[in-house]
């Protein structure tokens, strides 16, 4: 007998405890090609490098698969975002530091907002074609403002302390970056999975006309969902700045691709109702020691990218065939035990 | 009874499914010119026999035979060049492309050795064709554009373009007004003058009488029988369907009506209703019938918060209220049973559980969390009060019977508390056990003081179980009855559209 | 009677088609832009613009038939970088360079011919790597079930990858291509140049294949009803693979084309030109759900996208209008869907009113 989706069912389960294997076996590979580099200090170091700027943004679009629908805009609103930030602080009367901060959120707030509007107000578009025009604009936008210039020059402890700062556990230096992200997890879980408003959003991804005859905002759902993940993408492009210390108006790219893939591998599925908190941070973490394995071996973007696009599509492909099989399987079982009788 | 006057002749057919028989050794015969009528309950499985004849599935045993010869139905295609051709319930047409393609797609008019399609030709036959039924639809028009009426008829020139032998219809008239029923059944008796034979699934007993020369049911996905229709009436006929006499199972309604509680004055949704006036009052309940395609949905919609009116206004306990969606109708104390449970009532992977407490996540909060006992408890609460057939509460909602999936649904409804309580073809798909269960919690709710507006195609209901009964037409309330003035006769009359002919004057062709 | 209403009829409904309307817009913005800039709306710049959009219009017609099948294709920038570097990496292996000394008008002169694998290779070539890159897509988004966006999304950066890695980071330079291949999108004839005429080649093919057979009207069948596909017989997984495979082969068609214009092939190739391509499709009436869309419409669209490419040049509204590009087109992209929508909603409502009288 089947059980309930959201009650951690036997396949969840089951789906994270390969995560963890996969991520030991990646360990074990990368470990041996080159000792020197991957050990678990190292790793930890890097992990400001490839695992909290893309993680942020893969939590902003965990809620809106969960719903059901996409959002490819996440790089480009983090780009203009950064592009704001940078620019308010430099330019001109140049105002403090915290203020650019705020309004670098409030820029990934609206683009999340506009793309959240336009989703709700036009069903009839999907959210595919809506985000690949907004991802072109919001780009646009950076690239109006920054052209072929980088803006940088940010106070110090902005790179020093939070781009490469850390501090001593058990002997072993934890990125500042890495706590920023950690500390969110749990609140972030404790919403999608324990709370009522998070009950809701399964809720909408899993049927939205039902969700919505039972009294659910499911406009409004929407709508939030869109503006968190612009400013969870705002989050992102903030500590991937931090680190590389300017902004370009190609910052992020790639990084869309990456979220998705790190959530739809954490359990996520691109048609709604499903995903996981849990199964993100492991989806992160498997992807972090991937990523930094590959970057030691060939030490080049391309192949990064290459080997993250072949994830996705794997990842997304693989259930399906093997649900196929499946059906099939029973349907050919079923077959042989009507010929007996 | 020889072969060969026989067009068409199923045998033993078996389709199984993962988890289900939909068919179990069904069999069915058809003579050239006759309208066989093939009736049965909701998942009887007369939708899947036909998805079997037209090929759309194969059967995992059985035989069809056309004029005597054995046939096998790989595909749709094949059926088609086998002369038979279906229009099923939901419109297989393709709204982006013109009448005429409508018709040809799939055996296009071509011309020259490289296969070109030959639009002139296209258009030229397409034409033709609709003429001889008596249409003037334009062929070169967009099909999205035309009304649903008038896509039944291409879609019926479509199986004539090829040269169907045996054409079958699928619950073509659910969304038709009765004129527009009544052309399409002058179609199908000038077919079946040119020797077309015809399997026509219905509802509606009344047609199928005037209708048919045949009947077979199905029941459960097993074959129960096949009669001429001069040998049987509709009671004996709803008993085969059925499996036993309907008892009388109404309870009694013993509730008083008291105040009013929900008032609708003047409310019009362009291309859908017009002009609706109606008072609801506590402890009543108040039917709202019509042919399918009046706009009793609609409505109901409109009351619900799901669309948005265009005139009038809705009053509650005697203040305006503005519904501008299921949540602030939930606010305002109005609650719906969909009439779709699964796509609109129900997540179905979902459990239970779930599915209950869904509307009111808030009352099992602890502290801002989800408390997973008040959930099972709530859960528990009501699959006892209802008799929910599952074995927990995590049993997921899909895996239930049709009754049983409407008592959940009934219970998130509970759930709500709301005063004003409609319902929408609640029994529609249920057991009789579990309709009767139904019947004996609207009157429970009525005695308690709640109004409950109840939407409803079938008449024992209506008559049975309504203090008042609303009927509309074409998107009008054509009549009122209260308990006293209900007859079925009047209820039909009421629900059939003013036609010339009634009146008297020279029909048309 | 009737055949008076059909023929006043036909009039108001030629007109009432959306190309139309879009060809007069087209043409007043043409004008419009004139009156500012007279340099603008000369015969020879108009010809500038055919020839500049030509290649767009190439990939746009490609573009037509994934957005008909109701699919999206956004690597085919990665397709035209990956097929146009095979092409580059196997014409530059089989270069050869001869010196020659010629005599003409009693002068003695040195010419460099440069001679490698057959033009007509080259392009089989390029339009086999796009046709593969393409029957992938199709495979994943047909069969594999993996939605559009994600599959190509995926796909954009592995065949970018691919491109690098095959490349081995170097690009390839004039120096080292064929005369033929250099000419390839130089070549003139009756005064049009030769991207034109593959243009309108690639389009005559993809109108009679949209008009007339039946494989093209199956795209338009399944993007309309995928039910009714099926149970007209048609197979939409074959059908969205093919449209698939020839938005490839395409695409490999455009990318020789922009490298042989540019003379370069880098392994970066054309990116961010995904985006113009559907601008240009949204623009000219084709519905993103699949159904609707006409080779023509496609053909105005990029045209559309052309002009105003070229207007923000020579109006130089805001500076050095290449900044603004990007923006624009992600701006028009999402008006023209909304307009689309808006269109159509307007229209449903006119239906609700003639109803019910």
């Amino acid at each position: 007998m089947e059980r309930a989706l959201n009650r951690l069912p036997k396949w969840m389960k089951r789906w994270e405890w390969i995560l963890v294997l996969l991520i030991l076996m990646v360990y074990a590979i990368f470990s041996q090609l080159q000792p020197d580099n991957y050990t678990l200090p190292k790793l930890l170091n890097q992990t400001r490098v490839y695992m909290v700027d893309v993680g942020f943004m893969a939590l902003g679009i965990l809620v809106v698969l969960i719903l059901g629908d996409i959002d490819i805009s996440i790089a480009a609103t983090a780009a203009l975002s950064a592009t704001v930030m940078a620019v308010s602080y430099n330019q001109g009367a140049g105002i403090p530091f915290i203020a650019a901060i705020a309004l670098m959120l409030l820029t990934g707030a609206v683009c999340g907002l506009v793309n959240g509007l336009l989703v709700t107000r036009f069903p009839e578009l999907f959210p595919m074609i809506i985000t690949l025009s907004t991802q072109t604009l919001y780009r646009g936008i950076a690239y109006i403002i920054l052209k072929d210039q980088s803006a940088g020059r940010f106070p110090s402890w902005f790179a020093k302390d939070l781009g490469y700062g850390s501090f001593k556990l058990f002997g072993l230096d934890v990125p500042i970056m890495l706590v920023c992200i950690l500390a969110v997890l749990p609140i972030y879980y404790i919403w999608l999975h324990k709370s009522a408003s998070g009950r809701r959003i399964f809720a909408a991804g899993t049927n939205l006309t039902a969700s919505r005859y039972s009294g659910i905002r499911t406009g409004r759902i929407k709508v939030m969902a869109f503006t968190l993940n612009g400013i969870m993408a705002a989050v992102g492009g903030f500590f991937l700045t931090s680190r590389t210390g300017s902004v370009k108006y190609t910052l992020a790219t790639g990084f869309e691709m990456q979220a998705i893939a790190i959530a739809v591998l954490g359990g996520a599925s691109t048609s709604g109702g499903r995903g996981s908190v849990i199964g993100l941070l492991l989806a992160l973490i498997l992807m972090t020691g991937l990523k930094n394995g590959l970057m030691l071996v060939y030490n080049d973007a391309f192949i990064l990218n290459l080997s993250i696009g072949l994830l996705l599509i794997l990842i997304v492909l693989i259930p399906n065939l093997a649900g196929r099989l499946r059906q099939q399987n029973a349907l050919r079982r079923q077959r042989l035990s009507l010929q007996k009788t | 009874m020889q072969e060969d006057t026989y067009i068409l002749q199923m045998e033993g057919i078996t389709k199984i499914f993962p988890g289900i028989r939909a068919l179990d050794g069904v069999q069915l015969d058809l003579r050239p010119g006759e309208i066989h009528a093939l009736i049965g309950e909701n998942g009887a499985g007369k939708s899947t026999l036909i998805k079997v004849l037209t090929g759309i599935h194969q059967p995992d045993a059985g035989v069809i035979r056309l004029n005597g010869l054995e046939v096998v139905m790989t595909d749709p295609l094949v059926a088609r060049r086998h002369g038979i051709a279906a229009i099923h319930q939901h419109l297989a047409t393709y709204p982006d492309l013109s009448v005429a393609e409508n018709i040809f797609m799939g055996n296009e008019q071509t011309w020259g050795p490289l296969s070109a399609i030959n639009w002139r030709k296209t258009r030229e036959r397409a034409g033709a064709i609709i003429a001889s039924l008596g249409s003037d639809i334009d062929p070169s028009a967009e099909m999205g554009t035309l009304s649903v009426a008038q896509q039944q008829i291409v879609e019926i020139a479509q199986a004539l373009s090829q040269n169907a032998r045996v054409l079958i219809m699928d619950e073509p008239t659910a969304a038709l007004s009765l004129r527009e029923s009544e052309e399409l059944y002058n179609i199908v008796r000038s077919l079946k003058a040119k020797g077309t034979a015809i399997i026509l699934i219905s509802h509606r007993l009344e047609d199928i009488f005037s209708l048919a020369d045949r009947v077979t049911v199905l029941r459960d996905g097993r074959y129960i029988g096949s009669w001429d229709i001069g040998e049987t009436d509709s009671e004996m006929l709803v008993k085969h369907m059925v499996g036993r006499t309907i008892d009388q199972f109404y309870p009694k309604k013993t509730a008083p009506v008291g105040e009013a509680i929900l008032k609708v004055e003047g409310l019009s949704r362009t291309g859908f209703f017009e002009d609706i006036s109606f008072t609801l009052h506590a402890g009543e309940i108040l039917g709202l019938t019509g042919l399918v395609g009046a706009g009793r949905t609609e409505v109901v919609e409109v009351l619900s918060g799901v669309t948005r009116p265009d005139k009038g206004s809705i009053s509650i306990l005697g203040e305006e209220k503005d519904i501008t969606s299921p949540h602030e109708a939930l606010k305002q104390g109005v609650s719906l049973l969909p009439e779709d449970r699964q796509k609109q009532g129900l997540l179905l992977p979902w459990s239970v559980q779930d599915n209950i407490t869904l509307p009111r996540l808030d009352l099992h909060q602890k502290r801002g969390l989800l408390s997973p006992q008040s959930e099972k408890a709530a859960g528990e609460e009501y699959i006892d009060l209802l008799n929910i057939k599952v074995r927990t509460g995590l049993d997921t909602a899909e895996s239930l019977s049709g009754g049983n999936q409407q008592k959940v649904v009934i219970s998130k409804l509970l759930t709500c508390g709301s005063r004003i309580i409609i319902m929408d073809e609640p029994t529609k798909g249920v057991d009789v056990g579990s309709k009767a269960a139904i019947y004996q919690i609207m009157c429970d709710l009525a005695q308690e003081g709640y109004g409950i507006l109840m939407v409803s195609s079938e008449m024992p209901e209506i008559l049975n179980l309504c203090d008042r009964a609303l009927v509309m037409r074409e998107g009008r309330i054509s009549a009122v009855f209260s308990q006293e003035e209900m007859q079925p006769e009047r209820l039909l009359k009421a629900a059939m559209p003013l036609d010339k002919s009634q009146k008297g004057s020279a029909e048309h062709a | 009677m009737p055949e008076q209403t059909k023929k006043t009829g036909a009039l108001s409904a030629f007109f009432k088609q959306r190309e139309v309307g879009l060809a007069i817009i087209l043409l007043v913005l043409f004008f419009l832009v004139g009156l500012r800039n007279p340099a603008f709306t000369t015969g020879s710049n108009a010809l500038f613009i055919l020839e500049d959009t030509a290649i767009m219009m190439i990939l746009a017609l490609g573009m037509l038939c994934v957005l008909l099948v109701g699919s999206i294709d956004i690597s085919i920038a990665a397709v035209m970088a990956l097929s146009s570097m095979t092409a580059g990496i196997v014409m530059k292996q089989n270069l050869n360079i001869t010196e020659l000394q010629v005599l003409t008008d009693g002068v003695m002169s040195n010419v460099t011919l440069r001679e490698s694998t057959p033009l007509i290779l080259l392009i089989l070539i390029g339009m086999g790597v796009g046709a593969v890159c393409g029957a992938i897509n199709g495979l994943l988004i047909a069969y594999g079930k993996v939605l559009p966006i994600v599959a190509t999304l995926g796909m954009q950066y592995i065949l970018y990858g691919i491109s690098h890695v095959v490349s081995d980071g170097q690009a390839i330079y004039r120096k080292d291509m064929p005369d033929a291949f250099i000419n390839f999108s130089r070549g003139t004839f009756l005064g049009l140049n030769s991207k034109i005429w593959l243009m309108l080649a690639v389009f005559a093919v993809m109108f009679l294949f949209l008009t007339y057979s039946r494989r093209g009207r199956y795209l338009y069948a399944v993007g309309s009803n995928r039910e009714s596909a099926a149970m007209s017989g048609i197979k939409s997984p074959r059908s969205t693979l093919l449209a698939h495979i020839i938005m490839g082969m395409l695409a490999g068609l455009a990318g020789l084309l922009y490298a042989s214009r540019d003379t370069k092939v880098t392994q970066d190739l054309a990116m961010g030109y995904e985006m113009y391509v559907i601008a240009s499709c949204v623009i000219g009436g084709v519905s993103v759900s699949g159904g609707r869309g006409k080779a023509v419409g496609v053909l105005l669209g990029a045209l559309t996208m052309g002009v105003i490419n070229n207007a923000l040049t020579m109006l130089r509204l805001t500076g050095n209008s290449e900044f603004w590009k990007k923006a624009i087109q992600g701006a028009l992209i999402l008006s023209a869907v909304v307009i689309n929508v808006l269109i159509q909603r307007a229209k449903e409502r006119r239906v609700l009113r003639d109803r019910r009288i």
